[in-house]
Formats: C-alpha cells, structure tokens, sequence
C-alpha cells in the first residue's frame, strides 16, 4: 500500500472516531493531523532506509500519538474520550500498515 | 491581573538586546537591559507585568536573585501554571512555548498569538521575533496573573522534521552515527561512534552550535544537521 492511501485510511479512522462522541470537533482533526503528516513520512522513511532503528521509531510514534491527542484536546468541543480514540485510531492505522510494508514515492 | 498586550508590550521593548546563556537579571529592575537568556527573559518579563516570580528558585525569595531556568518553568508549569498543548499556546497571545532541558539545554519563549514569538534566542541573534514552526516544544503554558484568550481551537503547527535528541530510551541508528562521525570531524568530541545519542553525544552537538553561533539545545535538527552536512531526510 502507498504512502497516500495509509495517511488518507489513517485520517478517515480519527475523523470517525471523533464523529460520534464529539461531532462538532470532527471538522479539525484533518488539519491538525495533516500538521504531522511530513514528519511521521519522514519517521518511516528513516525506518526503511534503516537510518533509525525501529525502537527508536516506536518510540517517536508514541510520543506522536500523545502530542496528537493534546491538540484534539485543545478543540473547546472535543471530549477527552474521543481525543485519545482519534489520536489511537490514527497512529493505530500507520503502525498496522507498517507490518504489511508501506510504498512511498521519495 | 495584568493582560496579554501589557506582556508582550514589556517584551518587544528588548528586542535585539544582547542574549548571554547563564545570565542572571534582576526581575525587580525594570530598566534592566540585558543579557538575557531564555528563561530569564520570560521570567523577567512575567514579573514586570504580574508582579509575582514564575519559573525561578528560589521562588519566594529576592526578586533580584531568583535565578529562572526552562527546569524551574517545567515544575512551575504543573504546579502553579496551566499545561496546554502547543498548537493552542500558538494560537494564544500572551502564552509560553517551553521544551524542557531534559538532560540537556531547554528553551522558552513568548507567543505572539500568531504563530510567531517573542524570545532571547542565541548569542548570534539576541532577543527576536522567532517562529513557532519548525521547531520542538514539549508543550504550552498559561502564567497565572496574565489574562489571555484562548481560542476555540489550536493552531495547526507543521511539526518539525526528524529531530535528534537526548532521550530515555536512548534514540539509535545509523543517521546517530554519521552525526557523531562529522561532530568528531568538526572537532567536538562525541565519545565512541556508538550509533547512540547519548550524554556526551549530546555536549558535543552542544559545543558544535556555540562554535556556529547556532541556538544552543543540543539536539540535532535540520539546522544543525545542515550545518553538520548530514542531511536528515
């Protein structure tokens, strides 16, 4: 699968998880994930060029999906339930891709 | 309680004041003119708007011996302070951007509210009007006694590339060793090319950003990675 369509599934994941319990946030959670697309891209790129070991990756994931689930959090109508599932949802997409191989056009 | 403008009005009057790491500024002396550093410069800046020491020890002591540090404004931040996430600090006039020292040298800054800052940079730069982006910040912070408005949501901030740093696990791998390598080929002393960025990896990255009049942190991002010719993808 290539770069693109994993970011587009990843994103779709966190709107949907927003969209039940905090509906009035759904509208934000695409700018702000698109805020960290260039460098979780670049993270993986520098896993598969083997510049970066994978434990060192897993751990700047994890350190993304916090970071991206304080800035759902920051949306005034978000709850704080639906900011972790959008920010699990989307990393959770990215790291399942990565077992499969992700395609990416440098 | 004082307000956001009545801050960053304290502030832009030391722009391209002279910046000198470790300086101490009495935060009871108004026309105080520098040297600054990061944190005394925010701290300094609080006190003359609120009248109240944020981000020093010893907190309650002499206003004009309390030395601040971006370690002081961490703990200060969750005791004291409001933690908020760094997209909203952007978007807030009047609130602080901090990376945490973490072993090695942290930083502070004041939000514009517009995606710029307010801070004392390096030795090169002094005091400017800095950026949010591209760099990275651990987190916002809201001073008690300064009013601000926060917006309804963050500011998307593009985050940062690659970034390498001190950290727990320690970050591995190839790209650590080419940045050891040219830190040792510039003449800064990395310890063994273990491919691990730890402590004296670290010192070293240092002491290569005083030798280039670079901010001083000690992690290695695209900057400094440019400067070391090890390009970070």
């Amino acid at each position: 699968m290539d770069w693109k369509t994993v970011w587009s599934e990843a994103v779709g994941a966190a709107e949907k998880a927003v969209k039940a319990k905090a509906p009035g946030a759904r509208k934000f959670v695409k700018s702000i994930a698109e805020a960290r697309k260039k460098r979780l891209e670049l993270l993986l790129l520098a896993m598969a060029d083997g510049a970066l070991d994978e434990q060192t990756i897993d751990e700047e994931l994890k350190e993304e999906k916090a970071i991206l689930e304080s800035e759902f959090l920051a949306v005034q109508v978000m709850v704080k339930k639906a900011a972790q599932d959008a920010a699990n949802a989307l990393i959770g997409t990215i790291e399942k891709a990565l077992f499969k191989g992700i395609d990416f056009v440098v | 309680m004082a307000t956001a403008k009545k801050l960053l009005k304290i502030a832009r009057r030391h722009l391209n004041e002279r910046y000198m790491l470790g300086a101490l500024a009495p935060k009871n002396n108004p026309a105080w003119s520098g040297p600054w550093d990061c944190a005394e410069f925010c701290s300094w800046c609080v006190y003359q708007a609120t009248g109240k020491l944020f981000g020093c020890r010893p907190l309650r002591g002499h206003p004009d011996r309390a030395d601040a540090y971006t370690g002081f404004w961490g703990e200060d931040a969750g005791k004291y302070g409001k933690i908020i996430s760094v997209g909203q600090a952007a978007a807030t006039p009047g609130a602080f951007l901090l990376r945490l020292p973490g072993g090695a040298i942290g930083h502070v800054a004041i939000s514009v509210g517009d995606g710029s800052t307010i801070e004392a940079h390096s030795t090169k730069r002094g005091v400017i009007v800095g950026n949010v982006v591209p760099r990275r910040w651990d987190y916002g912070v809201l001073v008690p006694g300064i009013k601000v408005s926060v917006p309804a949501a963050p500011m998307p901030i593009a985050a940062p590339g690659i970034v390498l740093r001190l950290k727990s696990p320690r970050m591995t791998g190839r790209l650590i060793k080419d940045v050891q390598r040219a830190l040792r080929d510039a003449g800064c002393n990395p310890g063994p090319l273990d491919a691990k960025y730890g402590p004296q990896t670290a010192a070293a990255v240092r002491a290569f950003q005083l030798q280039k009049g670079l901010a001083v942190d000690g992690e290695v991002g695209g900057l400094t990675a440019r400067k070391l010719g090890v390009p970070l993808k």
